[in-house]
């Protein structure tokens, strides 16, 4: 019934833009400006007929900023018999009900068939009599940067298209996943076409961000000029799949690479994980990928291109030279890796700069640790670890990174003038804290003459912040030691300089610690994009004195506390333990993976008897979950600061972050 | 139904462009072919190892590029540059404009890199087709860059510099998408000429993204700073050493005035209506600004203003805004930070509308270390952006000036014989220790001893025996041996075609500018300065023709200030041995 | 056929484009000629957010300019700067709260303008040029700032600016380019030919998705208030807010009983019929989802109630719902007073 009644709206909505066209035709021939206005308009209605609205009812209201749910979106038909492709955006709010309305104005139902995860697309189907219409696809081959791109939705008004004009900004984006326009693109036609000057369709337009993420990952860009269609000839390719009901998902290897630079670096393997497609067929750390696909790989994106647009289950060709050996596998990929669990052996090296040109020596070996069960003693010397020899202390560190607990390793052990060759079973990081520890290094020589920087109460000043930041440098700080960072993050209200270095100077002296204290803004509240200043604080110490890139920590208490997981969480490069103090995981869309390179470990207090106890234990659930090192520390009823001993045991703790 | 099939069948099986008008296809395929080649030229600055940046523009084949200060300063002296060919080339730091947010970079590697042509961004008009690309957001992770189109909304547009020391000056400004990463990279015309260099935007309405108002520093302002850009010194941009405001007329009048500046010794004052400046008419004061904004310090350019009435048409040398001091505090600051990319930040309180600092990405983890090939084109020096390419063009200048003969061998006295202006005979004798000059109403003679900038002889010269003998020592010791010589840049030179190439050379308690014309790499001109905020001697050397196989000029004209000006024929040129100069006792 | 008409359409397009070649255009005549018709307006503002200016543009040679009503304007010294840099005071002449516009006079005659009597359509696709002085980017005798883009549809404004909704809910331009920018509202839209289509709005968030919008008012929208106002007769013509019904239709009269309203959202499932009410009648049964009351859909219980609230009660009722995975109509039929109702 309804379906008549709106068919008579759209012919005569159709005889008026009949009549538009002849009359625009006739007055402005001859302009190129003109010429090109009918063909945007031509073009629209070409590819109007599969445009759909769509409508929801439940599900969310808003999340975060972003209202969700409550505005019509769009949806494009992909195939006759009634299958919609549309923005996994558009179904955020995770609706109960789905209501498509069709370009003749007549109301279905849908069902949400599959979910595309890599693409961030969606299935819809609707049960149809008459064929729906199917748009012309834009063979990916024939795109070309800089030619028309009209982005379409029906979000205004579900008897009319709503357009915004642009051009093809540029293919291969997001890791060869989409392709990219400056016509505004934004809520208004997410999940509708991209198409060209004939009406043919170049993609779907979808939010995203080359930094991956869900499904509100890129919104912010909306309207910019910058922004995304998923290619509809890639779609197509994968809508078999998809009508069968299957989700899909990224096709991962499961190696992590070496450096931080994906354009200045070769593709060189920093760990592969033992449960990943990668590692089961042969790949290792320090193997360098030369091509994949067919292609040959010369930096890490070009990498990240081949793997970006691939599906799990797909199969590519990964060629590697590992020394003069050339290693080359078809690998398939996968969904998902188990979360990477760091291996232990059970000791602390000795520190200083001696040590960090030669062999690793044992200062501590962990009770009940592998390295226990297989005797290994302080003053031991680790030569070799799987036949490969170990000369420094760096080198048994990244050899542990391609390792996880369970495996077995071979150990050349130098103990006084006898070679041992011991088999430990590598184990899991311990939780507990750590008791006293044997001193971390013996006698250093005297620093090198030449200027020093400052020691004692420095204050830090970032050019561009308004923040104030002091810092405490042991005065007796000798560049030829690496010193731990400890990052203080107030509670709300501040602190008292005199109190908080009076607090931490013995501790900072002792351990070879540097203290920084930066300030919130507001002292009553830490702001989130405050993290950026305690980094610009952190970079600055790295570049002044000698740090211990191992034993970077952030600790923080109540608000603090917060915003310590937040730096964390940010600066994975360089914050190696995260310490809070009363104060639960924020919810966080989703947690960072644990990873071979850039470790976490995490120490929490947990007071029995106030309301934020139920969120800290679910937040330590859920970084065990993800495999992080938790060590949670009770402190009886009440919420409170450590006391003197508490603070030393926790001291202790980021003494003992270059376990290995 | 049925119908709706055959619809269907219609529709797919129609080859649709078909459909389409063939102008609007051609005019696209036009377009797409000047977006490529565009797009060849243009560069994706990558800083602390690709976690944040910038884009650019090469703009000749040996691989001189474009870019904004605030993009290179966070990288040091090298850099690495993506291209649109895939490759990734390193690239050193050649020359900056803090104040105008340009710097210039060389990309290494390539005598054949793709570039661009440059436009005269004068005639480009508010609802031009035009272009950006660059590398927004770093999306360009394949080092294709982001194109984006729009037209020009807005030219000769002055932004104030906003808190920072970047003042926008007679730039063009567009509603082609200028995002965050943009920065540095390239405005082009709808023929895919560059037309200017993106920088700024205004971002306050929603953070960090684009809302359809973008500014970019006009190619012709660059043109103007190219010479010093080339320099690898720091530029400094210009002022008249006067304020000025608008009266109730609209009339632009001088405020106040420095009495030490040039403008006011060329007569220049107080309530004076200043009606054009540097060929461009002053409606307003920020038109006043914008012109001046275009050009570097020290330039003379016309000024044509009211006195009492009485409209007076000067040359004007321009002071510059900043202390060098100020300037290379500045390079050597650190670099700062910008807030991380893409996230939205909160429309600012500020009332006053104020386009930002483009941001880039994350700041550094690590200095990376910087490769041979870059140390290869660096020198350190303080003062300088990159010494090396100071040293290229110094250098560059003298070999073709030499080229045309060689005066070392002439270290004896030399004696000029020629016509002074009312054809009475004129003789100058210059050696190491003496200078003089000959008429027959008398002779004038000076020892080059002690302070050179107490003999401004003959009267009214501003030192013209002082000029000469600096001019010869100059031919014959060259710059290594004259005394602290550098290369300053470009500069317009009365009476000739194009910019000149300037070379600042200080002997003793005088400062010389030698300006030579790229044109035949002759010498065109000179200026001796005795002192600061005092008017030079000025000579201009022209009709060089050949004595014993080096070229002389013909014709030396002297001039000081606004009165002083003698023209000499020179008749004949005559060098005494080096041993003569001996006895003459060297100093 | 309907899709015959548009094939029709597309063979027009074919036709005309056999005739002469065009190349590659500038606007820069059409703006040209148009930038001496802009103003800029300064008044009251400059604290935290609010600018202290806007936009607008002339509509008579007698210095009449037609801009938005807004705090600018809310002062007694308004200055209204010429596309020649001359600055006028502007005295306010009328203003028609509801489409938030205002005529200002300024003391000056011979002076280009646009003619708000003269009707120029645009439609979906239309392209645009935008003149206003966004962000006060333009000084003293400094043009206008120009943006391009297209309509990109004609539809009802749906806005709220901060938390409250806009007074105007007619027709708009909504544009494809970013031209609701501070200091924008009052400026011009025209076509590519010159012509006057709509004035630039304020600031504003949709209602639905909260984005920011960019659009503008057609002239004919504006032109009866202008008018009036140019003639001096203008009396504030209000749009009638939607007339609470005397009696509203409420659920339990209707004999439904909706789930539990639990969620953020809560669907509207039905979870009982009473017996013998109007809605077992109609035919509605426990578990139908309501999504449709009259042409409005309802997301959730709480907008099934509002939209019920705004229905007479003996004014007959639509509801469209949803049973599996079907869709299905059933009418009410209006309840008459004074019916007995089932203890």
């Amino acid at each position: 019934m309804i379906g008549n009644m709106k068919t008579t709206i759209v012919l005569a909505a159709a005889l008026v833009l009949h009549v538009c066209v002849f009359v625009a035709q006739a007055n402005a021939a001859d302009s190129l400006q003109a010429r090109e206005e009918q063909a945007i308009k031509a073009a629209v209605a070409r590819v109007a007929p599969s445009v759909v609205r769509i409508e929801t009812v439940g599900g969310l209201e808003r999340i975060g900023q972003l209202m969700v749910g409550a505005a019509p979106t769009t949806g494009l038909v992909v195939s006759g018999d009634g299958y919609i492709i549309s923005s996994a955006f558009n179904f955020v709010q995770k609706p109960d009900s789905i209501l498509v309305t069709l370009d003749g104005g007549s109301r279905r139902p849908a069902k949400l068939v599959a979910t595309d995860h890599s693409r961030m697309l969606v299935l819809l189907k609707v049960d149809t009599d008459a064929s729906l219409s199917v748009p012309e696809v834009v063979p990916e081959k024939e795109m070309r940067v800089g030619g028309w791109a009209l982005a379409v939705g029906r979000t205004f008004e579900s008897s009319q298209a709503n357009v915004s004009v642009g051009i093809v900004s540029a293919l291969s984006r997001i890791w060869g996943k989409a392709i990219q326009t400056d016509a505004k693109i934004s809520p208004n036609n997410y999940g509708g076409p991209l198409v060209d000057i004939s009406g043919r369709v170049l993609g779907v337009l979808v939010p995203m961000s080359p930094q991956g993420g869900a499904e509100l990952a890129g919104v912010e860009w909306y309207d910019s000029g910058i922004g995304f269609a998923v290619p509809l000839e890639s779609v197509m390719r994968s809508l078999p799949a998809m009508q069968q009901g299957r989700d899909l998902r990224a096709g991962l290897l499961g190696i992590t690479m070496q450096g931080a630079d994906v354009y200045g670096t070769d593709a060189v393997i920093a760990a592969a994980r033992a449960s990943g497609p990668a590692y089961k067929m042969g790949f290792r750390a320090g193997d360098k990928i030369i091509e994949a696909g067919g292609k040959p790989i010369t930096r890490q994106s070009e990498l990240k291109h081949q793997l970006g647009p691939r599906y799990a289950n797909e199969k590519i060709r990964i060629v590697a030279l590992r020394g003069d050996q050339r290693l080359d596998r078809e690998v398939e990929l996968v969904d998902k890796i188990e979360p990477y669990e760091a291996p232990f052996l059970g000791i602390l090296p000795l520190r200083g700069e001696s040590l960090e040109k030669s062999p690793p020596v044992v200062r501590y070996v962990y009770p009940e640790s592998p390295a226990a069960a297989v005797d290994l003693k302080p003053g031991d010397e680790i030569r070799s670890l799987d036949g490969a020899a170990v000369d420094k202390l760096d080198t048994i560190v990244e050899k542990m990174q391609s390792l996880e607990p369970g495996q077995k390793v071979r150990l050349e052990v130098r103990r006084g003038s006898e070679t041992l060759l011991v088999e430990p079973t590598l184990g899991r990081l311990p939780e507990a804290l750590p008791g006293v520890l044997p001193p971390a290094h013996g006698p250093v020589e005297a620093p090198p003459e030449g200027e020093r920087p400052q020691t004692g109460v420095v204050t830090v000043k970032i050019p561009e912040f308004e923040n104030e930041c002091l810092a405490y440098v042991p005065d007796n700080y000798n560049p030829r030691l690496a010193y731990g960072v400890v990052v203080w993050l107030h509670a709300p209200g501040g602190f008292k300089q005199e109190e908080l270095i009076e607090r931490w100077k013995p501790l900072c002296d002792e351990n070879d610690l540097i203290l920084v204290a930066p300030k919130s803004g507001d002292r009553a509240r830490w702001q989130p994009t405050e993290a950026r200043f305690v980094r610009r604080v952190l970079d600055d110490i790295l570049k002044n004195y000698h740090v211990d890139a191992s034993r970077v920590v952030v600790h923080g208490h109540e608000g603090g506390g917060a915003m310590a997981y937040v730096v964390g969480f940010t600066n994975r490069d360089v914050v190696r333990a995260v310490a809070a103090v009363d104060a639960p995981l924020p919810r966080v869309a989703q947690l960072p993976e644990t990873d071979p390179v850039e470790r976490l470990a995490f120490y929490t207090t947990l007071a029995t008897k106030i309301d934020a106890t139920p969120a800290i234990e679910a937040g330590i659930k859920r970084l065990r979950e993800m495999k992080f090192p938790v060590s949670a520390h009770d402190v009886g009823d009440q919420p409170r600061y450590l006391t003197t001993e508490e603070l030393q045991q926790l001291v202790r703790w980021f003494d003992s972050l270059d376990r290995i | 139904m049925r119908l709706s099939l055959v619809l269907c069948l219609l529709l797919s099986s129609s080859a649709a462009r078909a459909q389409v008008d063939p102008q609007v296809l051609e005019a696209e395929t036009a377009r797409v072919a000047v977006v490529e080649r565009a797009s060849s030229a243009t560069i994706a600055i990558f800083a602390n190892g690709g976690q944040g940046g910038g884009s650019g523009v090469v703009i000749s084949p040996d691989g001189y590029a474009l870019s904004n200060f605030h993009v290179t300063h966070e990288c040091g002296p090298g850099m690495k540059c993506g291209m649109a060919d895939g490759k990734l080339y390193d690239a050193v730091i050649v020359g900056l404009d803090p104040t105008g947010d340009v710097a210039l970079i060389k990309l290494l590697g390539r005598t054949d890199f793709p570039h661009a042509e440059l436009a005269d961004s004068d005639q480009v008009r508010v609802g031009d087709w035009c272009f950006t690309i660059g590398n927004p957001f770093l999306l360009a992770t394949d080092f294709q860059p982001s194109v984006a189109y729009g037209v020009i909304s807005g030219v000769h547009r002055y932004q104030y510099p906003s808190g920072t020391i970047l003042e926008y000056a007679d730039c063009l400004q567009s509603d082609a998408a200028i995002n965050p990463g943009n920065s540095g990279g390239p405005m082009f015309d709808a023929q895919g000429r560059l037309i200017g260099i993106n920088g700024r935007g205004s971002f306050e309405k929603r953070g960090r993204v684009n809302v359809g108002v973008g500014y970019a520093i006009s190619i012709n302002q660059i043109k103007n700073f190219l010479g010093h850009l080339r320099s690898g010194r720091i530029a400094d941009h210009a002022t008249l050493g006067a304020n000025a405001r608008s009266d109730e007329r609209r009339r632009v009048m001088v405020d106040d005035i420095l009495d030490e500046s040039d403008a006011y010794r060329r007569g220049l004052r107080y309530g004076d209506v200043i009606i054009s400046c540097g060929g461009r008419p002053v409606s307003s004061v920020n038109a006043l600004k914008n012109v001046l904004g275009i050009f570097p310090k020290d330039w003379r350019v016309p000024l044509v203003f009211e006195h009492r009435g009485e409209r007076s048409e000067v040359l004007v040398r321009l002071r510059g805004v900043h202390r060098e001091a100020e300037l290379a505090e500045l390079i050597e600051s650190q670099p700062k930070a910008e807030p991380e990319k893409g996230k939205p930040r909160p429309v600012p309180g500020d009332p006053k509308p104020r386009p930002e600092r483009m941001p880039k990405g994350h700041p550094a983890t690590k200095p990376a270390p910087v490769p041979e090939v870059v140390k290869q084109h660096y020198v350190a020096k303080s003062g300088y952006v990159n010494y090396f390419f100071n040293q290229l063009n110094r250098d560059r200048v003298w070999k073709a000036l030499v080229a045309r003969g060689d005066y070392a061998a002439l270290r004896g006295a030399w004696t000029v014989v020629g016509q002074a202006p009312m054809n009475e005979e004129v003789r100058f004798e210059l050696s190491d220790t003496q200078a003089s000059i000959k008429l027959p109403s008398g002779e004038l003679k000076i020892e080059l001893t002690g302070a050179l900038s107490e003999r401004p002889d003959p009267p009214g010269s501003g030192g013209l025996l002082v000029a000469l003998s600096m001019w010869r020592r100059f031919l014959i010791e060259g710059p290594e041996k004259f005394g602290d010589v550098y290369y300053l840049g470009t500069a317009p030179l009365a009476g000739r075609e194009g910019l000149m190439d300037v070379l600042v050379a200080t002997h003793g308690d005088v400062e010389c500018r030698f300006l030579f014309d790229p044109a035949d790499g002759q010498l065109a001109g000179m200026e001796m300065i005795p002192e600061e905020d005092t008017d030079p001697c000025e000579l201009y050397f022209s009709q060089y023709k050949e004595v014993e196989g080096r070229v002389l000029p013909g014709r030396i004209e002297a001039r000081h200030g606004d009165d002083y000006l003698q023209v000499f024929q020179c008749r004949e040129f005559t060098f005494a041995s080096a041993a003569a100069a001996e006895e003459g006792g060297n100093d | 056929m309907t899709r015959l008409i548009w094939t029709f359409c597309l063979a027009l397009v074919t036709v005309v484009t056999a005739r002469d070649f065009a190349v590659a255009q500038s606007f820069a005549q059409v703006i040209a000629d148009n930038q001496p018709k802009m103003v800029k307006i300064h008044g009251a503002g400059g604290v935290r957010g609010l600018e202290a200016y806007q936009s607008g543009f002339l509509i008579s040679d007698q210095g009449h300019v037609l801009t938005v009503w807004s705090y600018v304007l809310d002062t007694d010294y308004v200055t209204v700067t010429l596309d020649d840099g001359r600055k006028f005071e502007g005295k306010l002449a009328g203003a028609d709260p509801r489409l938030e516009l205002a005529v200002l006079k300024i003391d000056a005659t011979d002076l280009p303008s646009f003619d708000v009597a003269a009707s120029v359509p645009a439609e979906a696709g239309s392209r645009v040029l935008a003149f206003s002085n966004l962000f006060g980017v333009a000084a003293g005798d400094e043009p206008a700032s120009v943006q391009h883009g297209i309509v990109a549809v004609k539809t009802r404004l749906d806005a709220r600016r901060g938390a409250f909704e806009t007074p105007y809910h007619g027709p708009v331009y909504v544009l494809d380019a970013m031209t609701n920018n501070p200091g924008a509202a009052g400026g011009a839209l025209l076509n590519q030919h010159g012509e006057l289509l709509a004035m630039l709005g304020k600031e504003l968030r949709s209602a639905h998705n909260n984005i920011w919008l960019n659009y503008a008012i057609p002239v004919d929208e504006m032109r009866d208030s202008v008018t009036r106002i140019l003639a001096g007769n203008f009396r504030p013509g209000e749009d009638k807010p939607p007339a609470k019904p005397d009696e509203a239709i409420d659920l339990a009269e209707l004999g439904l009983v909706l789930v539990p309203d639990v969620l953020e959202r809560t669907p509207p499932y039905v979870d009982r019929v009473r017996a013998g009410s109007a809605a077992e009648i109609a035919g509605i049964k426990p578990d139908d989802l309501l999504v449709f009351v009259g042409e409005s859909l309802v997301q959730s219980c709480k907008s099934l109630r509002e939209e019920l609230a705004r229905l007479e009660r003996d004014a007959g009722l639509k509801i469209v719902l949803m049973r599996g995975q079907e869709l299905i109509e059933v009418e009410i039929p209006g309840a008459k007073g004074g019916e007995p109702q089932t203890p």
